[in-house]
């Protein structure tokens, strides 16, 4: 696994994007520690939605997920949308409780991972992502989502966003690229 | 107040470029927030709603007073 970049905000930030992204790897994993800047909601200590979108592209996604708030499980799709397909306007949507926002402890980011295999392939891209939002205190929401994008061509970019506020100084986002071995296993270098 | 920024980060030269966003990405951001509001008020009242159901269910059950269908299926796997 090699780190092909690594973003530490120094500010408020609308959105971040991996660019120019190399297709010299097989797969590609995302660590992210987030926070928002939103003060809307204090359901369950406060969140806000982890958006985002690969190429650019506002179309193709499809998901499901299982989260669990600390006392439920569930598995759902959300009623606000149809069958599993995001309507969020551009974006897709990945973690609905997921990031930790001023409501929260201070200084308490949620952590957040996306595992896309083969993402140069000519096929779908399937992405497997995790979130985990605490508060400190009472609070703990996990996600496990089961991401698709119908798309065949090459992820050559992916950008987060949030749904209602800013990413705040201190979120961080660390790309990986991970190449198979000749025979078809990882390797680590 | 100062326009909201976005930060696109060239891989293949490390290239770090923090860009204003444009009237159009702003109202597109306005919608989005908009957006994820309803879906966030929609879906606590959902969740509020299934709690009430669980919670509506075990004391049920405790009871032994038979459950509604949607009482049932809140709590069957």
């Amino acid at each position: 696994m090699q780190i092909i970049e690594h973003i530490e905000l120094s500010s408020l930030t609308s959105s971040v994007t991996f660019s120019s992204i190399p297709a010299d790897f097989t797969d590609l994993y995302i660590l992210a520690s987030m926070r928002s800047s939103d003060t809307v909601s204090t359901f369950e200590g406060g969140y806000d939605p982890w958006l985002f979108r690969y190429n650019g592209s506002d179309t193709g996604y499809t998901n499901r997920e299982l989260y669990g708030t600390g006392t439920t499980a569930s598995s759902t799709t959300d009623p606000n949308r149809s069958g599993n397909t995001y309507v969020t306007g551009t974006w897709a949507r990945c973690g609905n409780y997921g990031v930790s926002n001023a409501n929260n402890t201070s200084n308490v980011f949620s952590t957040g991972s996306f595992y896309i295999p083969n993402y140069a392939s000519s096929n779908y891209k399937s992405t497997s992502a995790e979130m985990v939002r605490e508060n400190n205190s009472t609070y703990g929401n996990q996600h496990m989502n089961a991401l698709l994008w119908s798309n065949t061509a090459a992820i050559t970019s992916i950008s987060f966003a949030l749904g209602l506020g800013q990413f705040v100084s201190g979120t961080t986002f660390t790309l990986f690229g991970i190449t198979a071995g000749s025979d078809g296993s990882t390797t680590v270098s | 107040m100062d326009r909201p920024t976005k930060l696109i980060v060239d891989c293949s030269t490390g290239e770090r470029t923090v860009v204003e966003l444009t009237d159009e990405e702003i109202v597109e951001r306005e919608a989005m927030a908009a957006q994820a509001e309803a879906d966030r008020l929609a879906q606590e009242q959902a969740e509020a709603d299934r709690q009430a159901l669980k919670d509506s269910a075990k004391a049920k059950l405790i009871a032994g007073e038979p459950l509604t269908a949607d009482e049932a299926a809140v709590i069957v796997l």
